[in-house]
Parts: structure tokens; sequence; C-alpha cells
């Protein structure tokens, strides 16, 4: 998959925030089994997921980050507290993935508003299919 | 008269001497001379009576002095001279008496010839001197009374008292000029009124109308009775307002009369008399009132220990001394605790010793109840006019509340000095003006190293070495205001030690002023043993991180990798991969434990417990 700049011809984008390639090729797979009509964008750190929302963010985009929280560069909760003053904020919408099984990680990730879930990896297709049936997630969706 | 005499009797010369008796001089005041014959009158005034009196001594018969021929009195040489003076031959001397006595002498002088005077003469002559006598003390009588008149209209007319004549009908007919004065009348104004005059306005000595006819002079005319010093009240004229006399009215008789047919009444003006005794009576009842319903006891008694007053509140708390004072009883000394007795004498000794001095002294009553009182006196000796002692004059209150109050007050001061004192903690008094020591206990002593002779010399900035004066001054006024109630602060020791304590304070009242209690626990060891728990406990929380982060991502993976391997897996490749699975499994859960145990360890700091 290229990770490239993609044409903002697509609305509707699922990014996969993953420092670890193992991880990025496990979820994109996840993903494209679930064949959801998205655009699939990946970034090894939070400083780069911020530079393609920046570059791919409108009025009408609608994103979804599958975020990792132990990243180099910039960890989860940097992305997190950074992408609190982008003006695409209200457009993203943030499952936290990670390896950590420590409820404090899981209580820092719920005090984010952009936050609407904590899995723990690895996670599985009916995961994310859960967080997609989600009747609010669906009305943000569309 | 004289000079019928002198004709009748063929005499040259006939006189009258009379007696000045205070200078022991008699005076020729009555002279007749016989045609051609001298006048000696001029020549003798102011003559000896020692010089008659000599005479009479050695030549009277019945006091008269019949001298035929005056050479029989050359011997008495200061007489004959005297005679020979007035050419006189003959002559007879014939004393004038008044009341038996001698008060001066008609005499008859024979110049031209010597004869022998006959007893008819003699005769003529002494119903003469009883003429002169006669004349002479009706003359006295009627200048007696004439000097009565006068001295009594002097004194009518100069008396500080007024005078008033009224008839048998009330009507003033006379008034002297201080009547005028005090009743602000002229005398044609007065003369005429009488007591049924309105314009009086009497009143009587409670100010109530008095009636005309109840006036002290009618009275007086009405019974023939004289009345004495009724007080009343009638309207000045002139002041526009009552005076007050007082009246005396005393009828008269005429000889043989039994109803007076005239009046005199005789007043003083009493007003400011009467004003001051108005106002004594009102300072009086004034101060009854004030004795009566004040709240302190007010008593006296004599000098052999009886009550001979007492107010109403002394009354209220120990009327048995009524009974005690009936019954003659000393009742003071027996209405006051036995064990005061002693202190009660002295005090009125020193009280008698001092008269006017106040003594104060307090002393133990049981009252009607049988409880105790304590009261507090104050004692002085009363005299009389000359000085001498004549009662104790005693005011007082009862303390008994206000002592207990103070016992319970010392008793506090006590404790709080054993709490203080005693206590196994640090504590001391601070100025929080100058940050100054007040007081430590033994406890601060020992902690701090230093004596209480030092520290009562040392500021609070000398131990504490975690903040500057100013903070410390900020810190001593929050204390006060009620602001800070605990601080932690590090404070030196003797030794030099530097403790980390935990101070509370409490801003009291002491003598007045507001001052800073100090409580020091000393909290190094706790704070130590909380600083290595922290670090604990950060050493396992990173430890629960590190498991959780990094421990378990090579898991996922593998986990990951796992469930995508099932899907594409032949019959054998499904054992392996479940042993695998099972593996991971069982390294998750160990790591999900170890995670949740580090979880577990918390140290909250605040509420230092140790969950």
């Amino acid at each position: 998959m290229d990770t490239n700049i993609m044409q903002p011809a697509a609305t509707r984008f699922i990014f996969l925030v993953e420092d670890d390639p193992i991880f990025q090729l496990l979820h994109q797979k996840l993903i494209q089994k679930l064949a959801w009509n998205v655009e699939l964008l990946a970034a090894r750190n939070g400083q780069e997921a911020l530079d393609l929302l920046d570059k791919v963010g409108t009025s009408d985009m609608r994103a979804l980050v599958l975020l990792d929280i132990n990243m180099p560069i910039c960890d989860g909760w940097q992305f997190l507290n950074q992408l609190n003053s982008k003006f695409y904020k209200e457009s993203v919408q943030v499952a936290v993935v990670s390896s950590s099984t420590d409820h404090v990680d899981r209580q820092n990730a719920s005090k984010y508003k952009n936050v609407i879930d904590y899995l723990v990896k690895p996670i599985k297709a009916a995961d994310l299919e859960i967080i997609w049936n989600e009747p609010s997630f669906q009305e943000f969706w569309k | 008269m004289l000079g019928q005499v002198g004709n009748v009797l063929h005499v040259d010369r006939v006189y009258i001497f009379q007696f000045d008796q205070e200078h022991v001089l008699m005076n020729n005041t009555f002279e007749w001379c016989a045609d051609g014959i001298t006048a000696q009158k001029e020549n003798l005034q102011n003559v000896p009576i020692e010089l008659y009196r000599g005479m009479l001594h050695q030549n009277s018969v019945a006091d008269i002095i019949h001298i035929p021929d005056i050479n029989s009195l050359k011997r008495n040489v200061e007489m004959f001279g005297h005679l020979q003076a007035q050419q006189i031959q003959s002559f007879v001397l014939v004393p004038i008496k008044l009341e038996d006595q001698i008060v001066g002498i008609v005499g008859l002088d024979s110049v031209r010839v010597k004869r022998i005077f006959t007893f008819k003469e003699i005769e003529l002559m002494q119903v003469l001197s009883e003429i002169i006598g006669n004349t002479l003390q009706r003359k006295s009588h009627i200048e007696k009374i004439q000097d009565q008149d006068r001295d009594f209209k002097n004194l009518f007319d100069t008396m500080a008292q007024g005078v008033v004549y009224q008839d048998a009908n009330g009507q003033i007919i006379q008034a002297n000029t201080a009547a005028l004065r005090l009743l602000g009348l002229t005398m044609q104004q007065l003369l005429g009124k009488d007591s049924m005059d309105s314009e009086w306005h009497a009143v009587n000595s409670e100010g109530q109308p008095l009636p005309g006819d109840q006036h002290p002079a009618m009275i007086a005319l009405k019974t023939g009775q004289p009345v004495y010093n009724v007080e009343m009240g009638i309207y000045h004229p002139i002041q526009k307002q009552h005076i007050w006399i007082l009246v005396s009215a005393m009828p008269e008789f005429r000889n043989g009369e039994s109803k007076p047919f005239r009046v005199f009444a005789t007043f003083q003006d009493i007003t400011q008399n009467k004003k001051d005794a108005i106002q004594l009576a009102i300072n009086e009842q004034r101060l009854r009132s004030i004795i009566e319903t004040q709240t302190s006891y007010v008593i006296r008694t004599n000098l052999t220990g009886s009550y001979t007053y007492w107010n109403k509140t002394f009354e209220d708390d120990f009327s048995y001394v009524k009974k005690l004072n009936s019954e003659n009883k000393e009742a003071v000394l027996a209405s006051i605790c036995d064990y005061h007795h002693q202190r009660t004498i002295e005090t009125v000794q020193e009280c008698l010793a001092q008269p006017g001095k106040v003594v104060q002294v307090e002393l133990d009553k049981p009252d009607d109840d049988g409880n105790i009182r304590t009261t507090l006196w104050e004692f002085v000796c009363l005299t009389d006019d000359r000085g001498n002692p004549t009662e104790m004059q005693c005011v007082g209150i009862d303390v008994t509340e206000q002592r207990k109050a103070t016992k319970r007050l010392e008793e506090s001061e006590a404790r709080f000095k054993d709490i203080f004192n005693k206590n196994m903690s640090p504590m001391c008094l601070l100025d929080p003006q100058t940050g100054g020591y007040i007081d430590v206990n033994p406890a601060f002593e020992n902690f701090y190293g230093y004596t209480k002779e030092q520290l009562m010399n040392m500021f609070i900035w000398d131990i504490n070495v975690s903040n500057s004066k100013d903070e410390i001054y900020g810190f001593l006024k929050s204390i006060i205001s009620g602001n800070i109630q605990t601080l932690d602060l590090k404070h030196k020791n003797a030794k030099g030690e530097v403790k980390e304590i935990y101070a509370s304070f409490a801003s009291i009242v002491s003598e007045g002023r507001q001052i800073v209690h100090e409580i020091v626990i000393d909290v190094t060891e706790r704070n130590q043993y909380f600083r290595t728990v922290e670090l604990q406990n950060k050493a396992l929380q990173d430890i629960a991180w590190t498991q959780s982060h990094i421990v378990r991502a090579p898991l996922a993976r593998l986990m990951g990798i796992v469930d995508q391997l099932k899907e594409l897996n032949p019959e054998e490749l499904k054992d392996w991969l479940s042993l695998v699975e099972s593996s991971a499994h069982e390294l998750d859960l160990i790591i999900q434990k170890i995670t949740s145990r580090a979880q577990e360890i918390k140290f909250n700091k605040q509420s230092d417990q140790l969950n």
C-alpha cells in the first residue's frame, strides 16, 4: 500500500497509525477483509498521521484512526493532544489500539473526546465490526 | 414757779440743782433771781456732788440743810469759798427725791441779809421739792415712755420680721417696713386689706389653698389665743410667684375685755428654707428610692453590733436578720460565717480608728436558704458633729458567682498548665508581633536541645530553616486571622540537625492579647518512609508499564499472526498452531496478573494510607 499522499478525491478514511510493520500488515488485512468502502492510509508515528490528516482534511472528511500508543517521535498521547487543536478534529474519531492491558492507559484514553474505543492487540475483525456498526459511529460516518 | 416761791419767801435766789449721778456732779438747771441779784447759774455747772454730801452729812436735819450764817461753814474752806463767791449769807437746801433717791436740790439763798428761815418757809420748800420731784418723775416717765415709743418705733421700722396690725375685723391698720418689703406691697396697697382678700392666693404648707378665715391672724382674733409658727405661702406681686412665710399672731386685749380688739402678726420669709426643705425632701426621697431599689446591699449598724437599717435588696436575701436583731443577739456577727468573724471585727476596728475611711472586706454570709454567699463590702464609720463614731455604714454586693467563675478559671488555667507542661508533644507559645517565644514546654526543650531560658531569648526564625523572616511573619499573621492552621516546616535543632516538622497552630488570647500556640510533630522519619515508598511505587509502575507495553507487544504480535495462520492452514498446522496459541495465551495471563498486582500497589500521599 502506498503510504504516500493520496489524491484527496476520497472523503472516507481509515488511518492505521502504527510503528510495528507486522501489526500494520495484520490490520490492513483485517480491514481489507471487511471490504469497507474506505481509503486506507498508514502512518508510522503520530506526526506522520497528523501530516497526512493535514493534507487530506476537509470539512466533509470522515476519518477513523486506529492509533497505537507506544510509538517513536510522536506517541499516541501526543497525537491526541495535537489533534485537539486541528480544525478537522470533529471529523476524526479514534480507536486506540494498544498492547497495553493497563487500565491506566484505558482511563487516559477515555479522557479524549475523539477516542471512541480502546482495543487491545491483537484486534479481531469482530472488534472493528462492533465499532463500525455502532449507531453513533454510523451517524458520524455518513 | 421758782419766782413765785422767791417772792413769797422774800429771798434773793431760788434754784434747782439736778444730779448727774453717773459723773457724780450736779448742775444748776433752774434759777430765779430777785432784781439786782447776780445770777450764778452759769458758774454752778459740774459742781461735785461731794460738796453737797459733805454738808448733808455735817449740817443736815432730815436731809434739809439750813445755814442761817455761812460763817458757820468756815471750817469747810472750799464750800465757804463757793458761798462767799456767790455773796450768799444764808441758805436752805432741800433735797429733791425720786423714789427715795436724792436726784437734786432746791435751794434758797439770802444774799442781802443773813436770816433764819422759819419752819413754814422750809416746809414750803419741801412742798416745792416734792412738786419738783413729782414733776421730774413724771418727766422721767414721759421720757421713758417717749424713749420706749421711739425704741419701739425704731424696732418696728427696722426689724427684719414683718409686722402687721389688724383690727378686730381683720383689716390691716399698720405695718412695718419689713412687712411691705416681704409682701411686695406699698403701705397704700396694704392698708385696708384683710385676710379674706383673694389677692393673697394663700396656700398652706402642703400647697393647698388656705381660706382667709384660717389665716393665723383671723384664728387669733377668733379664738383670742396666740397662734405660733404657721407656714403659709402667699403670692408676691413683684416676684410674680409664691413666697413662703412663717407667721405668728398675737391677739391684743383692752383691759377688762375678753374679745381682742386687735391682733398683730409677725412673719419672716422662709422661702429659701422651704425650697431647701422641699429639695431636701425630694433628695431624701430620691436617695431612699435609690437605696431601696439598688441591687447593692446597704446596711447600717450601731457600735454594739446590731443592725439599724437595711435596704430591700439585703432583706430579700438575709431576712432572718430581722429576728436576730429583735432578739438583740449581735445580729451582725451572727449573720456572718464563723471563720470571718475575726476579719469583720478587725475591719470595724480599722474603721473606728479612722472614721470616714472606706475599708473593703470580703465576707461569707449564709442566706435565707442556708447557702453561703460570698459578699464584698465597703465599710465606713460615720460620726456626729463632734467627730465621735456613731454608726457603721456598709455597702456590699454578692460576688459568689464571680468567685466561682474565678475559681473555675484558676482551675482551668492549672489544667492548661498541666496539659502544656506535661504533654509529650513539643509545644510553645509565640508572640505573633515579634516572632519570639513566650513559653515552651519541657518536650519542646528536649526536642530542640535548648533550655527554656535560651529559647525565651530566641525567635522562631532562629530555628526555622525552610522560610525567610518575611514569610514567617506572613505565616503568623495568617495564623492569627485563622487562615492557616498547619504548616510543613524544616527546623534546625541545637545540634544542627534539620528536622522535618508538621506544625499545627491555634490563635489564643492570653492577658488580653493574641498569641500563637504551636504543637510540633517530628515527621522526618515518616517523610523519609513516604519518599521511599513513592520511589518503590514509581519503580513498580515502570515495571507494570514495561510489561504492559514492551513485554506484551511481541506476544500480541504472535497472537495476531496465529489468527492469520489459522485461515491459511492445512490440518497439521492447526495442531501446532493451537499449541502456540495456548502458550501465547498463558503468557498473556501471566503478564496481565503481574500488571494487576502492580496496579494494586497504590500510595495516596494525601490520605497517608497504604491499601
